[in-house]
C-alpha cells in the first residue's frame, strides 16, 4: 500500500533544468556507526564502521578501511550476556567483516528482547531490539498482468492482522531460480546465474497496522530492489515485476515500531531523492550513545511459490 | 462664546464609472486641516462655522475646488474626473503626494492596480504578490515557493484579506501566480510595520485587498489573451448610479505550464495542470446612508497525473472560496460603521490509486466570521476607530480514506477541530499638534478550542495509543487571551521630512506547518490547542522619511527588530500518515526566533521616467530545543541582502517600457556532511549537517517588458470602441539558472568499483518570453 505513496513522492516533480554544483565542505570528525540484526533461526550479526565525509572518494578500498575490528561487543538476550567475536559474517549479501558468535544459545528466538553494548576507543553504544512472534501469510499467489501477456505480474498475499494494535511488518522476496537468457551489456553474461542472491525488500516494504488492525485482506508485493544496485531486469519493462516461471521465496517479518520508523524514513529518503519532497533530517536511529545506527529485530516466516 | 463645530462629509467617486475612490485628499488650507476618504470612499472633516475653500485631489485626477458656507453640517458628494494631462504621467501609487512623510502608519504601502500594469509581469500577468515582493522588507520564498515573507516572518504570518474575507492560500501552483485577478482589484494596502489595532490574528503583515465596485454608469469589458492564461472582466450598472456588478474570470492552459515540469524521458507523461479564478461582486447604494456589498471569490488548481502502464493515477485539487456581505451605515456625519459577514473555505486534497487500491488525503479550513468596524470622526484632532470581530473556525488538518478492492481501511473518524476566535479593539489617530501625530490603540483577542475533539496520548516506543480524552461538542478545552497594545507615531521635521516610530505586540492563533523543505499546498493549517500555544510577536521599528523636489522623490530608512515566540515546526521524520488516530499537534515541536534589519527605499513618483530602488539588510534566526540540541540556526528564508530595482519609462504616448532587477542572498540549507554504507540495505545513508548551516547561490534575475497601446482613433479619426494594448515581456532576461532546490545522489555500484557523490541544482524558470493582448470596451 505504501508503494503508491512513494511513487507519488518520487514522480511528482521531475524538472527540466538541472546542473551539477560543487560545495566546499569543511573537514568533520567521523562518527561510530552500528548496523546489527537479530532474527529467528540466525546468529546475531553486528557490523561496526566509521562514517566518511559525504563527498569523499568512495571505492572498495576506502570502504574496507571504515570497518572496525578492535571493538568490544556484548549481546544480551535478557537472560545471558554473550561476547561477540570479530570475523567474516554472512550478511544479507556479501560476507563482510563484523561480529558474531557460533554459540547456539544466542540463535534468535521468538519473543526475546536483546540488548547490544559496544565499546570502541572510548566510545560507547547501546541498542535494543526484539524478535516479535511471526504472523504467517494465509496465501501467496502470482497475479499476472494482461498488459504484459500474462508473462509479468506482481505477487499477492493474503493474511489476517492480529487484533492487538502495534504490529509492524516488513516484506522481502527472493527469486531462487536462474536467468534463462542474457540481457544487454553489461548484463550479457547472466545466463545460469541465480536471480536474487539475497532477500530484497521493495520500496514501501514496511508498515504498521494502524490502517488494518484486525482485518484480513489482500495486498500486492512488488519485486524487491537491491538497494542502489540495479540488476539486469530492474530498468525497463521487467522492473518491479516477477516473471512467469520464477520460484519466489516470500519472507514476511514482524518487527517493532522503531524499526518500522527507521525503514520508512530510509525508504522515503531513497524514493524522494531528487524531488521537492525530500527532507534533510537524519534517520530515526534506534542506537544511543556516541554514535548512530540501527539494530534490526525480525520475526520471520517464509512462503515459497512458483509464478504460474 | 464658542463657535460650533460642523461636519463636512460625503463620498468621492470616479465621475466616469462611479467607482468609490480610496485615499482622496480633502484639504482646507485656511485651517490647515485635511482628511482622506476611507476604503469605501467616505470622508468626514470637522470645521468651525465660516466660509472655506476645500480642495479635493487624487493622483491621476483633476483637482476640484469647492467654496462652502458652513453654518450647519454639510453633505457633499464629489465626482472626480481623470485628468487627461496627468494620465500621461505614469504614476505608481495612489497615496496623496506627501503621505510618505505625513502619514503615521509606518511600513505601509498602497498600490493602485490600474497604475501598476506596466511593471514587467511574470508571463504577462500582472500579479499583486509578485509586485509587493519588489518592495524592501518583503521577500519571496525563492523560485517556485508559495507565500511571501515580511521582515523575517513566516508565510502564515501575513493576514491576506479580499474585501474583508481571509484568504488562506493566496497562490496558485508553486507561487507562479497569486489568486488575485488584477482586473477586478481596485486597491492593495500592505502593512509591514506594526499594524494598527483594527487588524489582528497574524504577526507579520496585513495585505488588505479591495475589489472594484463595478462601473455604476456604463457597461465595460476588460480582458487579456495571453500565452499562459486568459482573463475577462465584465462590469456595469444594474441600476444606474445605484447598483452595479463586476464579474471576473481567468484560466490557464494545461500544456504550457505542465511541460517544463515533466522531462521527456520521464514515465509520467500524460499529466495536466490548470487553474481558474472567478470573482464576483454586487453593489447597491440603498440610500444616502446605507450601502450593501456582496463579493465572492472561487478558485481552483487541479493537477492530474495518469499512467496507464502502471495502472496508476492521482489528482490534486485545491483552492479557496470566499463570500462576504458588507453593509456600510452612516449613523451621522461623524459615525461610520461597516458590518461584515464572511464565509471562507480553503481545502486541499490528494487523491490517487489504481484499480485495486485507492486513497484520499484531504485538509482544509472553513470559517464563519462576523465583525463590525466603527469609525468616529470625532474632530480634526481625533479620528477614533473601534470594533469587534468573531470567527468560528473549523479545521480539518488532515483526513485520510483508503481502500483495497472492497476492504475499507480503518482510517478513523474525520478529524475536525473547532475554535472560537474573537477580538475587540479601540484606536485613536490623534494629531497632538502640528508636528506630532500618534496612532495608539489596544486590541484584546482570545482563542478558544472547543469540542468535539479527541485527545490522543500515544506511546513513544510502540506508536500505539495509551489513552484518549473525548470532549463533547461545544465543550471548551483550552482558552487563550491576548492583550495587544499598538503604537505608532510621526514627528514632522522641517524641510519635508519626518521621523516615525512603531511598537506592536501581536498574537496569532492559527498556524501553518510545512512538512517538506519547500512550501506547498500540502502545508497544513491548524489552530492553537492545549499543546500548541499562540504565536506571539513584538515588533519595534523606527524610520526617517523624506520627500524631495516637491514630492517628486520619496526616500526612507526603516530599522526594525522583531521577537517571535511559540514558533512551530514539524518534528523530524514526520509523515502524513502519522496523523491517523493521533493529533496533528503531537507531530510538532516549538521554539522561538528573532529578526532585525534595515530597509532603504528611494522612489521617483512622477514623470515619464520613474520607479524605485529598495534594499534590505536583514538577519532572521530560529531556535528550537528539539532541533540540533537547541543551537540557533538561520531560517530558510534568512536573506542577508535583498535588492530590488523597478524602472519604467514612457518612451512615447503609446509605448512604455519597464524593467526589473532583483538580487537576493541565497536561501540557507542543510547539506549532507557524512555518509555510511548499510550492508543490510545495500544503500548509502546520508548524515546531515546542522540545520541550514550552508547557503545556496545568490538569486538574481532581470525582467523586461514593453507595453504598446493601440491607436485610440481609427483611420477615419473616430475614437475606437475597443481600446487595446500589447504587452510583450521577458522573464529572466539573461537566463540565469536560479536554484529551486538541491538534491544529492550517488551513482555507481559499491560492490563493483567506485561511486561518485554529486550535488545537483534544479532550477525552474529559464528565460521565458510571453505576449498578452489586453483589451477594454
Amino acid at each position: 500500500m505504501k508503494k503508491f505513496y512513494y511513487i507519488l513522492l518520487f514522480g511528482f516533480i521531475t524538472v527540466s533544468c538541472q546542473k551539477k554544483i560543487e560545495f566546499d565542505l569543511p573537514e568533520v570528525e567521523q562518527t561510530l556507526v552500528l548496523e546489527a540484526t537479530v532474527e529467528n533461526g540466525f546468529a546475531p550479526k553486528v557490523i561496526l564502521t566509521r562514517s566518511q565525509g559525504y563527498f569523499d572518494v568512495f571505492d572498495t578500498m576506502s570502504l574496507i578501511n571504515t570497518f572496525i575490528s578492535d571493538a568490544q561487543v556484548k549481546l544480551s538476550d535478557g537472560i545471558n550476556e554473550f561476547d561477540l567475536d570479530f570475523g567474516l559474517i554472512a550478511t544479507n549479501g556479501l560476507p563482510l567483516p563484523g561480529y558474531t558468535t557460533s554459540n547456539p544459545n544466542i540463535i534468535g528466538q521468538f519473543g526475546k528482547n536483546y540488548t547490544l553494548n559496544v565499546y570502541h576507543q572510548g566510545d560507547t553504544l547501546t541498542a535494543k531490539a526484539q524478535i516479535p512472534y511471526p504472523v504467517k501469510m494465509d496465501s501467496v499467489w502470482f497475479d499476472p498482468y494482461i498488459a504484459f501477456d500474462d508473462t509479468l505480474g506482481w505477487i499477492k498475499c493474503n493474511f489476517k492482522d492480529p487484533d492487538t494494535v502495534g504490529n509492524c511488518y516488513r516484506w522481502f522476496s527472493k527469486r531462487i531460480n536462474s536467468y534463462t537468457y542474457n540481457y544487454e551489456a553489461p548484463f550479457d553474461n547472466v545466463l545460469g546465474e541465480v536471480k536474487d542472491k539475497r532477500f530484497l525488500p521493495p520500496i514501501g516494504s514496511t508498515t504498521d497496522d494502524k490502517l488494518f488492525n484486525g482485518l484480513k485482506f489482500d495486498f500486492v508485493l512488488p519485486r524487491g530492489v537491491n538497494g542502489v544496485v540495479e540488476g539486469p531486469d530492474d530498468s525497463g519493462v521487467e522492473g518491479s515485476f516477477f516473471s512467469r516461471g520464477d520460484t519466489v521465496v516470500v519472507k514476511s517479518s514482524t518487527t517493532t515500531y522503531p524499526i518500522y520508523l527507521y525503514v520508512r524514513a530510509m525508504e522515503n529518503a531513497a524514493a524522494s531523492n531528487g524531488s521537492i519532497f525530500s527532507s534533510s533530517g537524519n534517520l530515526p536511529y534506534n542506537v544511543e550513545g556516541d554514535g548512530i545506527g540501527v539494530f534490526y529485530g525480525y520475526g520471520s516466516s517464509y512462503d515459497t511459490l512458483i509464478c504460474e | 462664546m464658542f463657535s460650533q463645530q460642523h461636519t463636512l462629509s460625503g463620498y468621492v467617486k470616479d465621475a466616469l464609472t462611479g467607482e468609490a475612490l480610496i485615499g482622496v485628499s480633502i484639504y482646507v488650507e485656511k485651517e490647515s486641516k485635511g482628511a482622506t476618504t476611507n476604503v469605501y470612499g467616505f470622508y468626514s472633516i470637522s470645521l468651525k462655522s465660516g466660509e472655506y475653500e476645500v480642495k479635493y485631489s487624487y493622483v491621476g485626477y483633476a483637482d476640484i475646488l469647492k467654496t462652502i458656507q458652513f453654518k450647519n453640517h454639510v453633505r457633499l458628494n464629489i465626482d472626480l474626473k481623470e485628468s487627461q494631462d496627468l494620465l500621461d504621467e505614469v504614476v505608481i501609487d495612489a497615496k496623496q503626494s506627501d503621505e510618505n512623510t505625513t502619514g503615521t502608519q509606518m511600513g505601509q504601502i498602497e498600490l493602485s492596480i490600474d497604475k501598476i500594469k506596466t511593471i514587467p509581469a511574470f508571463m504577462g500577468e500582472v500579479d499583486i504578490l509578485k509586485t509587493i515582493q519588489f518592495l524592501p522588507g518583503v521577500s519571496s520564498g525563492g523560485e517556485g515557493n508559495t507565500g511571501f515573507y515580511v521582515r523575517g516572518g513566516g508565510p502564515d504570518q501575513n493576514l491576506i484579506l479580499l474585501d474583508e474575507a481571509t484568504v488562506y492560500n493566496a497562490s496558485h501552483l508553486f507561487g507562479f501566480f497569486s489568486v488575485f485577478n488584477a482586473d477586478a482589484i481596485k486597491n492593495v494596502k500592505l502593512i509591514k510595520g506594526g499594524m494598527p489595532s483594527n487588524y489582528g490574528g497574524r504577526l507579520s503583515s496585513v495585505l488588505d485587498i479591495t475589489m472594484k465596485d463595478g462601473n455604476y454608469k456604463s457597461f465595460q469589458a476588460d480582458g487579456g489573451i495571453g500565452l499562459i492564461a486568459s482573463r475577462l472582466t465584465l462590469q456595469g450598472p444594474i441600476k444606474e448610479d445605484t447598483a452595479s456588478f463586476i464579474l471576473s474570470g481567468r484560466r490557464t492552459y494545461i500544456d504550457v505550464l505542465a511541460k517544463p515540469l515533466i522531462s521527456d524521458t520521464s514515465a509520467f507523461k500524460g499529466s495536466g495542470y490548470y487553474f481558474y479564478d472567478l470573482t464576483a461582486k454586487l453593489n447597491w447604494r440603498l440610500s444616502d446612508k446605507d450601502r450593501l456589498f456582496l463579493s465572492g471569490y472561487f478558485g481552483r488548481d487541479v493537477f492530474t497525473f495518469n499512467n496507464k502502464d502502471l495502472d496508476f493515477n492521482f489528482n490534486i485539487p485545491w483552492g479557496n472560496a470566499t463570500a462576504s456581505l458588507r453593509w456600510n451605515h452612516l449613523f451621522s456625519d461623524k459615525l461610520f460603521v461597516n458590518t461584515t459577514a464572511v464565509f471562507t473555505d480553503y481545502n486541499f486534497a490528494f487523491e490517487g490509486g489504481s484499480s485495486d487500491f485507492n486513497f484520499k488525503l484531504s485538509s482544509g479550513v472553513r470559517d464563519g466570521n462576523l465583525k463590525q468596524d466603527y469609525t468616529y470622526y470625532h474632530s480634526s484632532l481625533h479620528n477614533i476607530k473601534f470594533g469587534w470581530n468573531y470567527t468560528l473556525h473549523r479545521f480539518i488538518p488532515t483526513s485520510t480514506e483508503a481502500s483495497s478492492n472492497d476492504v475499507e481501511f480503518d482510517t478513523g473518524e474525520k478529524v475536525k477541530i473547532w475554535g472560537n476566535e474573537a477580538a475587540i479593539y479601540l484606536l485613536d489617530d490623534w494629531s497632538i499638534n502640528e508636528r506630532l501625530k500618534v496612532n495608539f490603540g489596544m486590541r484584546l483577542s482570545m482563542y478558544q478550542h472547543i469540542g468535539p475533539f479527541t485527545r490522543y496520548f500515544n506511546n513513544e516506543n510502540t506508536g500505539t495509543t495509551d489513552s484518549t480524552i473525548i470532549y463533547s461538542s461545544g465543550k471548551p478545552i483550552k482558552t487563550y487571551f491576548g492583550p495587544e497594545p499598538r503604537l505608532s507615531a510621526r514627528y514632522l521635521l522641517p524641510d519635508n521630512s519626518s521621523f516615525k516610530l512603531g511598537i506592536a505586540h501581536n498574537y496569532q492563533y492559527i498556524h501553518l506547518a510545512s512538512i517538506s523543505s519547500v512550501s506547498l499546498p500540502t502545508d497544513l493549517w491548524f489552530p492553537s490547542t492545549e499543546v500548541v500555544k499562540p504565536q506571539i510577536g513584538t515588533q519595534y521599528s523606527i524610520g526617517y522619511f523624506k520627500n524631495f523636489f516637491n514630492n517628486k522623490y520619496e526616500a526612507s530608512v526603516e530599522l526594525y527588530y522583531k521577537d517571535l515566540n511559540n514558533l512551530i515546526e514539524y518534528k523530524e521524520n514526520s509523515f502524513p500518515e502519522d496523523n491517523l488516530k493521533n493529533n496533528v499537534d503531537n507531530q510538532l515541536t516549538f521554539g522561538r526566533g528573532y529578526s532585525y534589519g534595515a530597509e532603504f527605499f528611494l522612489k521617483k513618483r512622477l514623470g515619464d521616467f520613474n520607479g524605485w530602488i529598495g534594499y534590505t539588510w536583514s538577519k532572521t534566526m530560529r531556535q528550537f530545543d528539539e532541533i540540533d540540541n537547541g543551537v540557533e540556526f538561520p531560517a530558510k528564508y534568512d536573506r542577508r541582502n535583498d535588492l530590488s530595482v523597478v524602472l519604467q519609462y514612457q518612451i512615447s504616448e503609446r509605448v512604455n517600457i519597464g524593467g526589473v532587477f532583483v538580487y537576493a542572498t541565497g536561501n540557507s540549507l542543510s547539506l549532507p556532511e557524512r555518509r555510511w554504507f548499510s550492508a543490510e540495505e545495500n544503500r548509502i545513508i546520508t548524515v546531515w549537517s546542522k540545520r541550514n548551516a550552508f547557503r545556496l547561490d545568490a538569486y538574481h534575475r532581470a525582467d523586461i517588458s514593453i507595453t504598446i497601446d493601440a491607436k485610440k482613433l481609427n483611420r477615419y479619426g473616430i475614437k475606437k470602441k475597443v481600446i487595446s494594448s500589447w504587452n510583450i515581456s521577458v522573464y529572466n532576461v539573461y537566463n540565469r539558472a536560479n536554484p529551486y532546490f538541491i538534491f544529492f545522489d550517488a551513482t555507481g555500484d559499491p560492490s563493483q568499483g567506485s561511486v561518485d557523490f554529486n550535488a545537483n541544482q534544479v532550477s525552474l524558470f529559464p528565460i521565458l518570453p510571453s505576449v498578452t493582448w489586453n483589451f477594454k470596451f
